[in-house]
């Protein structure tokens, strides 16, 4: 983290999602929640499906690490850090008062709360290695270096052109 | 308690609003959970002369161990049951669904719901972890199965997860399913109509608690190898694709039918917007999964109807909100209502012509089927093989639709013209169909699938030659005559048994049934399937020890199979006289010629009774059954501890 602008590295690889092609299977929830609790907890998992199975159109609540999070700026307890001072955001524990005030103020809805411990959770992004990209198997979730654009729409080897009914 | 579980099953007496809770321990570990458990509370509480519509018949809505964890392929959940659609009986039998209702129930905390009673007013049943309440339901009565579920979501939050009947269930229609989201239905054996029976419109779950796991490391690490080496749906050897087209003009998806599952299905699809043709300028979003698919018709095939996709997906929605059970319509009734307007046995349904090829047609008939506001709809709303007996017409075109049991045929080479299966690969079907309850391929494809989805003559590009198989069929069945396409009726019993050990595991874990069990791969050189340290058939016991803890070998979860099958038997023979005589019922539908002609044949085959008899009595002792009467004998009561005939 840069001392002066507390902002993250800028080559620091980071999380992307395709949310087009996502199926609903909740793997990736399912294998951060295993990760995280070592049970399947759904609710523990810092990556959260919202499934929309009457129009088709899941919603992927997932922390973008952002340079300057708002959830640090709203904490009053400096809960919020950089680990080893260059991200991911984590929340610690033992300062974390479980006010809720970043999880209110987290514009993507990616700050969690744990009615068990009553504190704030986030994506740690698992050391370096996220669980739930390796999980998804449909190329929703990506772990991309700096500079590398998401992908979008539906991944072009899902489609096959020889199929053209109408 | 065991990893893997809930620990408690909720009992809902809808007669007198009483809500118990039983420890899922009483069950454990006898009975796993889905079916296993089912039939254990079955056979407590199901007498003698009870019919579906009796109120203290049970609905038993099961998971099991693996709902709701991070086992690939294992969000789904097990109704079981008196079926009203069973025939000559009412069948007690089981039809599982997907979506993610199983896993919010344990969630929740439940590892099941058993429903008796009758409410005097509709009501929908709320589950919010510890909170259970029974509410009434009247404005949601009439609505449509999907229209249900929204205003539910509506009033309760995105989070929630609702099972819920259409209007078919309310009018308790003998083909009425009961789903979840728009495409998951318990759809054979007529459950919908069971909750309608009971007054019950829905029932809706929101949980927040965790699973245990008993070994994180060790099931994590088989999670991974099961959903790594699981690459095709339906044991198929190579991966579906996307129409590019649809993709574009309706918003096509893949979609998971249910929590868990990792792979392209070739059945599973969603689609957001495909334009209505009956209110124009609106728009459809919904999902198509397994026979669904022939809403639309297939010009030039059996399946001839000239709906097209458009006209065909909105009917399929039609369809689910009606609470319709897809299978019995597609299958059976709409062949036979074609085969009787071509006899001229019938051509109207009170007034209305019978036009396949016309939308309007579609769904009227579903309206008046599952609102039952005609006479001839209503009678058609108890399923094909009652209407056939009750309108006195289409015997004839019955009996080449319709194998047994009242369910229209399925992977038997006869009645179902979709499923491409050659002699003499159908026997181990016919064994399948003689000894069950309703079409046993719901978790029963393990055997024709994979061979069919794989040999050369299916699947030219992808397939694999028949000595792979061949090889493969030998270690799995231990005889290269289970899986010759040259053989005959040698062989076909271990596969019947030996498959049937697997729709157990299937149904009771439960797990997907187009996945598993896993037997040929392209991920390994020989074709073979496995992962680490496990082979593929070895999968389900690896998931169900590692989640649960429960320190049972192979051959204990074997056993635990074959029991499940035991007091399975032991309740049909207890409330319905079950004998081998039933089992044959089949034989004359199977006597007429198949539909595809084996190469290696080169003319069709039918069911010779003789040898077929003989195949059926190989299985009897096998499975430890007497092969005069198909009950299970002394010795099998003894070594399976069967609670014995009352
Ligand atoms: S694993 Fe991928 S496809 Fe499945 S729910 Fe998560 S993002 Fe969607």
């Amino acid at each position: 983290m840069n001392p002066v602008t507390g902002r993250l590295p800028r080559d620091n690889h980071r999380l992307a999602i395709n949310p087009d092609p996502c199926t609903g299977c909740l793997n990736c929830m399912m294998a951060c929640s295993q990760h995280r609790s070592g049970g399947a907890d759904p609710d523990s998992s810092a990556i959260r499906v919202e499934l929309e199975p009457f129009d088709g159109h899941h919603r992927i609540r997932f922390c973008r690490q952002c340079p300057t999070p708002a959830c640090r700026a709203a904490c009053r307890f400096d809960a919020i850090v950089a680990e080893s001072g260059r991200g991911p955001w984590i929340v610690l524990a033992d300062r974390c008062t479980g006010c809720g005030a970043c999880v209110t103020a987290c514009p993507f809805h990616a700050m969690m709360f744990s009615q068990i411990s009553g504190k704030a959770f986030k994506c740690d992004l698992c050391g370096g290695s996220p669980e739930c990209v390796s999980a998804c198997h449909f190329g929703v979730i990506s772990w991309l270096p700096p500079g590398v654009q998401s992908p979008r729409g539906i991944p072009r080897e899902d489609l096959d052109p020889s199929l053209g009914r109408s | 308690m065991y990893g893997g579980y809930a620990g408690r099953i909720l009992h809902v007496n809808l007669s007198t609003r009483v809500i118990e809770i039983q420890s899922t321990g009483d069950y454990l570990p006898q009975g796993i959970g889905g079916r296993g458990i089912a039939v254990l509370i079955a056979l407590e509480s199901i007498r003698r002369g009870m019919t579906p519509w009796d109120p203290a018949a049970p609905l038993i809505i099961m998971t099991g161990p693996l709902t709701g964890t991070m086992a690939p392929f294992s969000g789904r959940t097990t109704v079981c049951g008196l079926a009203p659609q069973g025939h000559p009986h009412e069948w007690y039998t089981r039809s599982s669904f997907g979506g993610h209702f199983g896993p919010e129930l344990k969630y929740a905390g439940f590892d099941g719901i058993v429903l008796t009673g009758r409410a005097s007013e509709p009501v929908y049943l709320e589950i919010e972890n510890e909170r259970v309440t029974l509410r009434p339901a009247s404005d949601l009565w009439g609505l449509g199965l999907i229209e249900s579920q929204r205003r539910l979501i509506d009033r309760l939050g995105s989070a929630w997860r609702i099972f819920a009947i259409g209007p078919a269930g309310e009018n308790l229609s003998r083909i009425a399913v009961a789903a979840t989201e728009t495409e998951s239905a318990s759809g054979q054996g007529g459950f919908g109509a069971v909750m309608g029976s009971k007054m019950l419109k829905a029932i809706a779950v929101r949980g927040t608690g965790a699973l245990r796991i008993a070994d994180p490391e060790r099931f994590e690490t088989v999670c991974r190898w099961v959903r790594e080496e699981a690459h095709g749906s339906h044991g198929w050897p190579h991966t579906p694709r996307l129409d590019p087209e649809h993709v574009r003009k309706y918003g096509q998806r893949f979609q998971a039918c249910t929590q868990g599952c990792t792979i392209r299905c070739f059945d599973a699809r969603y689609y957001r917007h495909v334009p209505s043709r009956l209110c124009p300028g609106k728009r459809l979003a919904g999902q198509i999964d397994c026979i669904a698919g022939l809403f639309p018709g297939i010009p030039g095939t059996f399946y001839d109807w000239k709906l097209g996709f458009e006209a065909g997906f909105e009917v399929s929605q039609i369809a689910n909100d009606e609470g319709l059970n897809h299978w019995e319509i597609l299958v059976g009734l709409m062949p036979w209502l074609r085969k009787l307007s071509q006899t001229g046995e019938l051509t109207h349904i009170d007034g209305i012509l019978i036009d396949l090829d016309s939308q309007q047609f579609w769904v009227d008939l579903f309206r008046a089927m599952s609102r039952r506001t005609s006479e001839t709809a209503s009678i058609l709303a108890e399923g094909t093989v009652r209407a056939c007996e009750r309108l006195g017409i289409g015997r004839e075109a019955l009996d080449e639709l319709y194998p047994c049991w009242g369910y229209a045929g399925h992977w038997d080479g006869h009645g179902d013209h979709i499923n491409r299966i050659f002699f003499p690969f159908w026997i181990v079907s016919a064994i399948q169909w003689a000894v069950d309850t309703r079409d046993p391929i719901s978790s029963g494809h393990g055997y024709v699938q994979n061979l069919m989805g794989w040999c050369l003559e299916n699947s030219p590009v992808h397939g694999i030659p028949w000595e792979d198989i061949i090889r493969i069929g030998t270690k799995v069945y231990g005889s290269p005559s289970s899986v010759d396409p040259a053989g005959g009726y040698e062989g076909k019993a271990f596969p019947a048994y030996w498959h049937g050990h697997r729709s157990v595991m299937k149904d009771s874990l439960p797990v997907d049934d187009q996945v598993f069990p896993r037997v040929f791969s392209k991920k390994t050189p020989d074709f073979f399937a496995r992962a680490g340290d496990l082979e593929g058939p070895q999968f389900e016991h690896a998931l169900f020890v590692s989640a649960t803890g429960i320190p049972w070998s192979e051959t204990d979860f074997d056993h635990f199979c074959a029991r499940t099958i035991h007091l399975e038997r032991e309740l049909l023979i207890r409330l319905f006289d079950r004998s081998r005589q039933d089992d044959e019922t089949l034989i004359p539908y199977l006597q007429k010629p198949e539909n595809r002609i084996n190469p290696y044949i080169g003319h069709p085959m039918s069911l010779d009774p003789l040898h077929f008899r003989d195949v059926l009595t190989e299985y009897y002792e096998l499975r430890g059954w007497d092969p005069a009467t198909g009950h299970p004998t002394p010795r099998t009561r003894e070594l399976f501890r069967l609670p014995g005939p009352t």
